[in-house]
Order: C-alpha cells, then sequence, then structure tokens
C-alpha cells in the first residue's frame, strides 16, 4: 500500500494585527472584525480535527507584532492544545512579522505536540506515525539578519535525509516537506528565492509563507504554495481566505484541498449609478450590488468599499431625468451626503459593512471646456501643473508645511490622482455645487 | 475686457434697469419714505443733515443683501418698534417696474419679477459695499481691493460661480483641513493629536500585555506550587490517616482493655461476693455436700423417728401385750408387770444402720456430671467468643457466643437437676414380736416394757445428741428437728444455686480474663505497627522526603505512643500549614484566572491598534483630501491670474486717466509696484514720473486715487450688476473745488455706464454735478 499523508498549511494569520485602510468602523464591526483573524486560526484547527490530518505546518507570520493582545495569545495556544488532545502535530516557523526573538515568551508555553524551527539554519524533523517514520520536515523561520545565501540554502532532499540519518537508523522515509517564511521571486524585498533553486531542492513539497495571495505551483498538482492569508485584512484581499489541505501519496500526484477560513471577505464593488435619480435610488442599488456580491461567497460578512460609477451628464441636461441625475450627482459629490448615504447602508445591512463611498463620476473635460472659458483655463492649469509631477508635489509639501500639516503617504505616486480629482473640485465649484 | 465675456451680457433683462424709488417703510427713523424718482445716468440727492442720505444708502445695500446684524454699537437701522423692511423698486428697458423688497432675513429678496432674479447674483455684499456703496470714508483705501478686482474681473468668466467665490469655498473647506477647532471632524491637527492619544494608549495597553504575561507565568507557578502543594498534603493526609487510625485504634484498645479490667475486677468482687454468700452445713466443703448431709441427715431424722415410733409402737405392743397377758394371768400378774414398764425387745433393737440409706451419700448421677461438664466447656467457650468479639467486633461471633453461653446454661441446669434425682429409700423392715406363757409372759411382758420404755427413753436421750450429729444443735423434737433441716436444706440448696452462680461469675471472669489477654496481644501489636509506621516515617524522612515528616524514633515501645502523638501533632501542624499554604496559593491564582479570563474575552488593544489604524487613514484620507483642495486651489488662483492679466492693465491705463482728470493733471499714472510683495502694491506716478505709495499721499489725493480704481473697475465690468446703482455719500468734501470738478466729471463718465446716485448736502456740489443731469435728477430729502 502506497504511503500517504495528509497535513494542513497555513501561516501568515497575522494575529493582532489591525483592518488596514477601514475608517469610521462601529463598536459593533470594530469588536466583530477584532474576533475575525483568530476565529481564522480556530477554523483551521477545527479543519486539521475534522480531517484528522498527520500534522499542521504553520509557515510563518502567526503573529502580527511582539505583543499581541493576550486574548489572542491564549486562543492560539488553547488551539495547539486542542490539537495536542487529538494527537496532531504542529510545525512552526517564524515570518518577517514575528521573528524569533518575538517567541521568547510564547515559546515555553508551546504544547508538546508543537516544534517551534529555528530561523538562523535549517533544522530538520522526522515526524512519526505509529512509530513509523512517515515524514521529514525541513524547516527555516525568517531570520533577523541576512547574508548573501538564500534562506533554503542547504534545505534539499539529500540533506534533509542526510541530517535524519542516524534517526532513522536505516529506516527509509517516504515524503520530505519543506516549509520556509519567503517572498521567493514574487516579493523580492523578503528572503528571495529563485524558481530554479527551490524546484531543484528535491522536496515533495514546499508550504511557504509571506505573500498574502494563494499560489499553488503548478495549479493541478502543487510543488510548492502559498497558503495565502486566511482572513483578509484590508481592501486589497478581497473575497473568501482558504487554508491548504495538502494529501502527497507516493507515485500519485500532490492534490491540494482548499478549506475555507475567513468569516468576514471584502470587496470593492462598482456600483453603476446612471440610472439612479434620486439618493434613494442610489442606496438601493447599493445594497443591490451588496447582496449580489456577497452571493458569490462563502463569507456571510461583508467589508465593502462602493465606488459609484456611470457617466456624467454634465453640460448635457436635455431631459428633467437628466436634470434630476445631475442635481443628485451633485448631491452626491458633498462628502456628508455620500457619509450619510454610508451610513444608511451600515444600518439596513448589519451583515455588511460599508466602508466608504466614492463618487468615480468624473467631470468630463469636454464637457467642462464648454462650460465656459474660464474652465478650460483651469483645466489648462491643472494639465500644466500635471506636466511636472515632482516640482508639483515639492510645492504642495511647502504648502503642507505653512499649513502644518503632515504630507500625505506617496504624494509624488498619487499625485496623478490627486490633481484628476483636484480638477472634479474646481470644475464642481465653478458649476455652483458645493457652494 | 474679455470680449466672449462682454458679449455675454448683452441682451439680458438687466440691461437697461435702473433704480427709480427707494421706499423705507421702515428703516431707522424713516418711515413710509419713498426716495425717488431716479432717473438712468447720473442722479443727485440732495438734503441736509440728518436728512437721510447715508440712511438710504444703507437702506439700499439692506434691501439687496441683507440687514445687518445689530453687533456693538453700530448702527444697523431698526427702528424702535418693529421690523427693518422696504423696497426698491426697479424700472426696466420696456417701461415697466419692478419691486424689490426685503422684510425678514430669512425670507431673502423678494423680487417681484423673474427677469430680475439675477440683479445680486453676480455681486456679493463685500463687492456692493466696495465698489458700488462708496463715502468718503471707503474711499481712503481699497481695503481687498484685490479680492474685489478678482471678482470683479471674473464676474463674468463663463462659470455659474465666480471663481472667487469658488476660491473663497475652496479656502473655508482648507480651512476645516488646518483649523485646530474641536468641530471640524476633519481637522488634521486634530487628528495628529488623537493619533499621539491613540498610540499613547496602543503602548498602555501593550503594557497591559506585559503584565498580563507576567500573571499568566505567576499563575503557571502557582498552578505548579499549587499541585506541589496537593501531592504534599496528599502526603501527609495520607501519614496523618495512617498515624490517626493506629493511635485511634491503640487508644481503643487500651479503652477497652481497661474496661475489661475493671470488668475483670467487677466480676471477681461479683464471685467474690456469691462465694461469701454461700454457707455450708457443718464442715461441708461445699454446698452439695451441705446439701447432701441434710439429706443424710433427715433420713437419718426419719429413721430416728421412725425408730421412735417403732420403739412407741413396741412398747405399745409390750404394753398391749402386758395387759393382755395380765388379763391372762390376773391382775397381779397384770400388776407384776407395770402398765408403765416399757422395753425394748432385744431382738427388736433399733440400728440407724438399718434406717433408710441417706441420699447425701447418693452417688450423684453420671449424666449431671457430663451435663455439668459440658456446661463449664460451653461457658469457657462462649466466654472466649465473647472476649474475641470485644477484640474484633463481629456479628456471627456474638451469635455463637450467646448461643454457647445459653447451651451451657442448659447444660449446667440439667445437670443440677439430675443431681438432685436420688435413687428411692430402701424400705425399712419392721421387727417381729413374740409371746410367751402368760406369766412368763407377763414378765416377759413386763420386761419387756421396761425394755422398751427404757429403750425409748434411751432412745430419745441421745435424740438431741443426734439432732445435733446432724446439724439440728438445740432441737429437742423432732419437729424441731425437722424444722432446722429443712431450712438446712433450703439454705444448702440456696447454697448451690450460689455456686453455679460463683461457677458462672468465674467462667465470665475467665473467659474476661482470656479477652483482656487477647487485648493485650493487639494492643501489641498495634504497638507494634506504630513502631513499623514510625520506623518507616523516620527512614522517608531521612531520605528527604516532605519536611513534614520528621519523627524521632522511639526508643522503645512505651514511648511509641508518646512518639505517636508527637507525630500527629506535627503533623497536624503540617497539614493546617500546607491548608494556608493551599489556600494562599489557591486565592492568588483565583484571583489571577478571573483577570487572565476576563482578559483572554477582552479585545481592548486589538480596538485601540483599530481605533490607531483608522485614525491614520482617516489622517491619510484628509491629507489627500486637502492635497486636492490645495491643487485645485492652486489651478484656480493660476487661472484667475491669467484671466485678470488682459484686464487689469486696462483697468489702470483708466485709473491713470481719470485721475489724471481729478487731480488737473498733478498725478497722471496709477500702476501696480512689481517689486512690493503683498500690502499695498498700488503706487501713482506724476508728470515727472515720481512714484508714491498712496499711504503718502493727502487724504484728497488718496480719496481721488481710490475713486479712480473704483470707476475704472466699474466702468471695465459694466455688465456686473449692471441694474445696481452706484452710491456715493458726500465723497467730494474733502476734495478742492478744482478736483470736485474733475471728479463730478468722473462720476459722469461713469454715468453713462451705470446708474450713479450721489449724495450730498453741499449746494455747490448739486450745481457742479446740473450740467451732467437731466432735468429732474435731482431729488431732495
Amino acid at each position: 500500500m502506497p504511503a500517504r499523508v495528509t497535513f494542513i498549511h497555513s501561516g501568515d494569520l497575522h494575529l493582532g494585527a489591525p483592518f488596514r485602510g477601514l475608517s469610521g468602523l462601529s463598536e459593533k464591526w470594530s469588536r466583530r472584525l477584532a474576533d475575525a483573524i483568530p476565529q481564522a486560526f480556530d477554523t483551521i484547527i477545527d479543519a486539521c480535527i475534522e480531517s484528522q490530518v498527520d500534522f499542521l505546518l504553520l509557515a510563518g507570520d502567526v503573529f502580527d507584532t511582539a505583543k499581541p493582545g493576550y486574548g489572542h495569545y491564549r486562543r492560539f495556544i488553547d488551539g495547539l492544545r486542542r490539537l495536542e488532545a487529538q494527537g496532531i502535530a504542529v510545525y512552526v516557523v517564524c515570518g518577517n512579522h514575528d521573528p524569533i526573538s518575538n517567541w521568547d515568551e510564547i515559546a515555553p508555553q508551546l504544547p508538546a505536540n508543537t516544534e517551534l524551527l529555528a530561523s538562523d539554519r535549517p533544522r530538520y524533523l522526522v515526524h512519526y506515525r505509529n512509530g513509523e517514520p512517515l515524514a521529514v520536515i525541513a524547516g527555516r523561520g525568517f531570520p533577523l539578519y541576512f547574508g548573501d545565501e538564500s534562506i533554503i540554502h542547504g534545505m534539499t532532499r539529500s540533506n534533509a535525509l542526510k541530517a535524519t540519518s542516524q534517526e532513522l537508523n536505516g529506516r527509509s522515509v517516504p515524503f520530505v516537506i519543506g516549509m520556509t517564511h519567503t517572498g521567493l521571486w514574487l516579493a523580492r524585498d523578503k528572503a528571495p528565492v529563485s524558481k530554479a533553486e527551490i524546484m531543484a531542492s528535491g522536496m515533495d513539497y514546499w508550504a511557504l509563507g509571506h505573500i498574502h495571495k494563494m499560489y499553488l505551483m503548478p495549479q493541478d498538482a502543487p510543488e510548492l504554495a502559498f497558503c495565502g492569508i486566511p482572513q483578509g485584512r484590508d481592501i486589497h484581499e478581497q473575497g473568501d481566505r482558504f487554508c491548504l489541505k495538502v494529501t502527497l501519496e507516493e507515485d500519485r500526484p500532490n492534490r491540494v484541498d482548499l478549506i475555507p477560513t475567513s468569516s468576514v471577505a471584502w470587496r470593492i464593488l462598482d456600483v453603476d449609478v446612471s440610472d439612479c435619480g434620486n439618493l434613494g435610488e442610489v442606496s438601493k442599488a447599493c445594497i443591490g450590488a451588496m447582496y449580489a456580491a456577497n452571493r458569490e461567497m462563502l463569507c456571510e460578512e461583508m467589508v465593502a468599499r462602493l465606488r459609484l460609477t456611470g457617466p456624467s451628464g454634465a453640460g448635457s441636461v436635455d431631459s428633467a431625468a437628466q436634470v434630476a441625475r445631475s442635481g443628485m450627482l451633485a448631491q452626491l459629490r458633498n462628502p456628508a451626503a455620500l457619509e450619510e448615504l454610508r451610513w444608511e447602508l451600515n444600518e439596513g445591512c448589519p451583515s455588511f459593512f460599508c466602508d466608504g463611498i466614492s463618487l468615480e463620476v468624473s467631470c468630463e473635460p469636454e464637457n467642462v471646456g464648454e462650460s465656459g472659458p474660464f474652465a478650460k483655463l483651469v483645466m489648462q492649469e491643472i494639465g500644466a501643473m500635471g506636466q511636472n509631477p515632482t516640482r508639483m508635489s515639492e510645492e504642495l509639501m511647502e504648502d503642507f508645511s505653512r499649513l502644518g500639516v503632515m504630507v500625505p503617504d506617496g504624494l509624488l505616486k498619487g499625485l496623478d490622482a490627486c490633481m484628476a480629482k483636484a480638477q472634479d473640485t474646481c470644475i464642481e465649484l465653478l458649476g455652483g455645487a458645493g457652494l | 475686457m474679455n470680449g466672449a465675456v462682454s458679449g455675454a451680457i448683452n441682451g439680458t433683462p438687466l440691461a437697461g434697469a435702473y433704480l427709480e424709488y427707494v421706499h423705507m417703510e421702515a428703516f431707522g427713523r424713516m418711515a413710509d419714505k419713498l426716495v425717488g424718482p431716479f432717473a438712468p445716468g447720473l442722479n443727485v440727492v440732495f438734503g441736509g443733515n440728518e436728512a437721510g442720505k447715508t440712511t438710504t444708502s444703507a437702506f439700499v445695500e439692506g434691501v439687496l443683501f441683507g440687514w445687518e446684524d445689530a453687533r456693538g454699537t453700530k448702527n444697523v437701522y431698526k427702528p424702535t418698534h418693529g421690523q427693518r423692511c422696504g423696497s426698491l423698486v426697479f424700472a426696466l428697458g420696456d417701461g415697466s417696474r419692478v419691486q424689490v423688497s426685503r422684510s425678514k432675513n430669512t425670507d431673502g429678496l423678494q423680487i417681484g419679477d423673474p427677469r430680475l432674479s439675477g440683479l445680486a447674483q453676480d455681486v456679493d455684499r463685500t463687492t456692493f459695499h466696495t465698489m458700488f456703496n462708496l463715502n468718503s470714508a471707503e474711499l481712503l483705501g481699497l481695503d481687498g481691493g484685490s479680492d474685489v478686482t478678482s471678482r470683479l474681473l471674473t464676474a463674468e468668466s463663463g462659470t455659474q460661480q465666480s471663481p472667487a467665490r469658488a476660491i473663497e469655498e475652496l479656502d473655508r473647506r482648507i480651512g476645516a483641513y488646518t483649523t485646530r477647532s474641536a468641530k471640524s471632524e476633519t481637522s488634521l491637527p486634530r487628528i495628529r493629536q488623537q493619533i499621539a492619544s491613540a498610540r499613547d494608549e496602543v503602548a498602555r495597553l501593550s503594557c497591559d500585555v506585559d503584565l498580563l504575561w507576567q500573571q499568566d507565568r505567576r499563575l503557571a507557578e502557582l498552578e505548579a506550587q499549587k499541585a506541589q502543594l496537593e501531592e504534599e498534603s496528599q502526603y501527609v493526609l495520607a501519614q496523618l490517616t495512617e498515624a490517626n487510625d493506629v493511635s485511634a485504634r491503640l487508644s481503643q484498645i487500651r479503652e477497652r482493655i481497661q474496661a475489661q479490667r475493671q470488668e475483670c475486677v467487677r466480676l471477681h468482687d461479683r464471685m467474690e461476693g456469691l462465694r461469701g454468700g454461700i454457707r455450708f452445713v457443718g464442715d461441708a466443703g461445699s454446698a452439695q455436700d451441705a446439701l447432701a448431709k441434710v439429706y443424710k441427715a433427715q433420713a437419718d431424722l426419719d429413721r430416728l423417728e421412725h425408730a421412735e415410733g417403732g420403739l412407741m409402737q413396741k412398747l405399745a405392743q409390750a404394753k398391749a401385750s402386758l395387759e393382755a397377758a395380765l388379763c391372762a394371768v390376773g391382775p397381779d400378774e397384770n400388776n407384776a408387770g407395770s402398765v408403765g414398764h416399757i422395753g425394748f425387745d432385744a431382738s427388736d433393737d433399733f440400728d440407724l444402720e438399718d434406717l433408710p440409706e441417706d441420699t447425701s451419700k447418693t452417688p450423684v448421677p453420671m449424666v449431671s456430671v457430663v451435663l455439668f461438664t459440658l456446661g463449664a466447656v460451653c461457658g469457657t467457650a462462649a466466654a472466649a467468643l465473647l472476649v474475641s468479639c470485644i477484640l474484633q467486633p463481629h456479628a456471627l461471633r456474638a451469635v455463637l457466643a450467646g448461643i454457647t453461653a445459653g447451651f451451657g446454661v442448659v447444660c449446667g441446669i440439667a445437670a443440677a437437676h439430675f443431681a438432685r434425682m436420688r435413687p428411692n429409700k430402701r424400705d425399712c423392715q419392721s421387727p417381729g414380736t413374740s409371746q410367751s406363757n402368760q406369766n412368763a409372759h407377763v414378765r416377759q411382758c413386763e420386761e419387756r416394757v421396761i425394755r422398751v420404755t427404757r429403750e425409748l427413753e434411751e432412745f430419745r436421750a441421745l435424740l438431741p445428741g443426734r439432732f445435733t450429729q446432724m446439724g439440728a444443735e438445740g432441737c429437742v423434737s423432732f419437729a424441731q428437728a425437722k424444722r432446722r433441716l429443712s431450712t438446712l436444706r433450703q439454705e444448702a440448696e440456696y447454697g448451690i444455686e450460689q455456686e453455679k452462680r460463683v461457677v458462672a461469675a468465674q467462667a465470665e471472669m475467665d473467659g474476661a480474663r482470656q479477652v483482656l489477654t487477647q487485648m493485650g496481644l493487639a494492643e501489641e501489636e498495634l504497638i507494634a505497627q506504630a513502631k513499623r509506621y514510625l520506623d518507616r516515617v523516620q527512614s522517608q524522612s531521612a531520605q528527604a522526603q516532605p519536611r513534614h515528616a520528621q519523627v524521632q524514633r522511639p526508643g522503645n515501645s512505651s514511648q511509641v505512643s508518646i512518639a505517636l502523638e508527637v507525630h500527629i501533632q506535627q503533623l497536624n501542624l503540617a497539614w493546617r500549614g500546607l491548608l494556608d499554604q493551599m489556600g494562599q496559593v489557591s486565592q492568588e491564582a483565583g484571583s489571577l484566572q478571573r483577570d487572565l479570563m476576563q482578559a483572554r474575552g477582552s479585545r481592548d488593544l486589538e480596538q485601540a491598534r483599530q481605533h490607531l489604524e483608522e485614525l491614520k487613514v482617516r489622517q491619510q484620507q484628509y491629507s489627500w483630501e486637502l492635497a486636492e483642495l490645495l491643487l485645485a486651489k492652486r489651478a484656480l488662483t493660476a487661472a484667475m491670474e491669467k484671466w485678470k492679466s488682459g484686464a487689469v492693465p486696462e483697468v489702470y491705463a483708466r485709473a491713470s486717466e481719470l485721475l489724471s482728470l481729478m487731480t488737473d493733471g498733478e498725478w497722471v499714472s496709477v500702476r501696480l509696484d512689481e517689486s512690493a510683495e503683498s500690502g499695498e502694491r498700488v503706487v501713482v506716478a506724476n508728470a515727472a514720473g515720481l512714484t508714491r505709495h498712496p499711504r503718502l499721499l493727502s487724504t484728497g489725493t488718496r480719496q481721488q486715487l481710490y475713486l479712480a480704481l473704483r470707476i475704472a473697475l466699474l466702468e471695465l465690468v459694466d455688465s456686473v450688476g449692471m441694474a445696481l446703482p452706484v452710491m456715493a455719500d458726500d465723497i467730494l468734501v474733502n476734495f478742492d473745488d478744482q478736483r470736485r470738478r474733475g471728479a463730478a466729471l468722473a462720476l459722469a463718465q461713469l454715468a453713462k455706464k451705470r446708474q450713479v446716485i450721489v449724495c450730498t448736502c453741499h449746494m455747490e456740489v448739486v450745481h457742479l454735478l446740473e450740467p451732467h443731469l437731466g432735468g429732474t435728477q435731482v431729488v431732495a430729502l
């Protein structure tokens, strides 16, 4: 009978991390989100127990900070103890967010079933099933100080077997599994590893952490995988999130099953308000868009950012409907009106949290030009300002300095978008809206 | 002037419109005051001081832009009673009139005809006040001149809103981001403060996490300590239980031994008492012997009585024979033998040996002996069982002891019964009698009577001695002897009963002593057990067992109890100490557990971090929004400057003409001082090219300069506020005659493009302007 090993591959939990990019959270949602990441961890533990896997691999960044909340810390330990009670081993490597020094307090509390692998060098552990060696876990955590060497330097199948040969004492072990925290060639700022090096290591499977998006290579029978973040933490980590249930079987391709772990999903939703004549219709369109998006997801709860889109209609006020729409858009250009709409949506849809609504209906330059020569002159000025973004950003920095307030991050990078919005603001004001 | 803009104003309903009447219904001290009619072009309102000229100017501004709020001591023309209200009547180009009125500010400007709806839309209060509502004080400067200039110059920029107003709005919005006011939600300084506070809060909660970690570690230590204390307490408790058990059993056995000893003494006393209560007959060794002697005595007594009876019968027979012989012989013969002479026939000698066998000599039946022996055995066995039962209480043993004792008693009773059973007395044989011949016979009879009588007397004389021998001392009759013997018999029988009791008591005492012996053995065993226990404890303490088990090895068995008690006291102390420690540990652990359990459910740190993150997000968001606004303002400002750049030279050129006109060529040029970065940038130049800042000019010349600038602007943007009158309230008072003429000329030129209403209290000014007026353009107040 061919040997077979089943395990859960997860990581990048970031326990203790805040949710990024949110503002105006209600108390209820603040508490809800504070529990979402530990809840994802509990789901991973449940999956291990339900599937009765051989072990759990946590590929770094278990904690987001040196000081996670006490509740998160205890929940982590409790989860490991639940696995201990089930006889399921846990192998953990450190990530860039939770280097080995951060584990000083936690390591003594880890239950006996949990092995924290070193970061300064590869470590090789033999996992046994019923007294027989089943797999060698070759792992290395993210080191704080790198030389030029690769994080997986020396982590090959042959080295793993050699390192464990004394322990194995002549017995064969069917599988060798690598685990580390790396950006590979996908995020070269964190322990980069070339594709050639990792694929030449001879491991049966590489359990990797750091990249928050799930990545399987090859897709159908992965030999290396990033499990992705088990609970999305910002608007850029949209959709459902998973941990990987990996099955390795001799003479068979690797198999990876996805187990959902997130309880709150993130989505950016474009809401077409072309047919909306008033704010009530905009509200209905937003609610419809959120429910439609949620139907496609596994999570019942969702944090959504809405972008109201559609043609501006500026300069073409031919019909009453268009006039109404112009008035509606003028209202939506008022931040207070958007905030009111957001509040209404959050009150009306308790399962969803709308963290922001933006009006993405731009004033079209050609229409603006028709609205008057001065507006055209304004457009020209903005165009001229955009010709030299470096100078403009420097001047803006001077303005900020003069006003005694902080310059926004990435000013130069975001200047184009900022100028587009400035142009909209000018046109809005010159058009009479907001005054 | 931008041609496109100028073109945009042609053909509007406002073209040709002018103020015809001013109707002050209630304004200051004016009530239902109608001023007018006015004509297009130049008008003069003439009136003395307090006639209402300034009031009229203020009324026009108030109707168009709202009544001034009462602030300080400023006169805002509020009537003593009622609200300010009134109207302006405008004449349109088609000859129609439109009433424009205001009562409450909140009701706004009421325009009677929509054709005049744009009457004051392109001019705000500031612009009107600065540019249209002139007085000599206003002419000393042009406050916010650049701004007002911009307003005027861009008023016709082709946008729905004036760029200047757009910039105002931008400034307002920018101010909301830069203000420190708590009212502004978008205040970046406030957000920065909030971020600092949130960081402090996160730092504080992080410190709390450190504390929780310490508490967690302390709890782990306490739990380990608690486990160790529990283990120790279990050990001490086990020792204490064992020691207490041994001690209790020792105490118990000793109490029982003491009780048993007392029981033995009691039984001994009882037995001695019973023994003392037994009185035996004669030298009888026992009650049984005494009873046997009584029985024998009774038998002897019976035989004696029988013998006496026999003697008496023999005597009677002898007497009867004598009587008969005497009868047969005669009276002498009969007398020969005395009737009273009674004797015994030798052949009839009475021998006590012939009496029925004494029962005292009757052997006890074999069955009685067997039964008695059996009873004794049973009694012993019962006693043994009783002792065993006392040492180790056991129901079965108690029952067996009872049964055995009962059986012993039955055997005893049966033995006594059979012992009392004697063989029947042997029947006594009576002696026979004989007769001789009559005389002889009589003699013989007489002799016999005498002999028998003598025998009887001898017999009777011997009786007290015989009674004494029988135990009935002092008795002189058979009845007395019988009674005495009966009493003795009863006493003997009682003695037997007592003896039986003594035997039983002896058996009971023997049993008790046996039990006592067994108890002693049990005590010895317990002492040995205690010693072994103490030895074991000492050996464990020697092997560094818990400190609580220190014990001194007892030297001998008598010291065991003391050592055990001392050890128990130590154990009790240790146990209480452990309980105290466990209590303290449990209390501290419980408190920590509560805190940590509460901390487990707390999300304060996560929420504080989330809050900090939110604030940072808002800071970024507001910074970007501010950047947008700053860019927008830059764009608008730049566009406005460009827009103005075409018009401003024209304004200054015209102002130069007008100033030259008013100063009669003294000051010929008005221009911007390009070197001045801020403040008053306007300079004037005379014909020689010498420039001077306005602040260095005389009051009159300064007023002429700013009047020239205003007139130039108003001429240039004649489409802005085209239906609004330019009100000039005694602006020429500081002008000399020459310059007054020039000013009048300038006003007349302005009046060609706009309606100008000059209010004055000086007739010479009226006269000065009259050449430029129509026939009915002087209104008297």
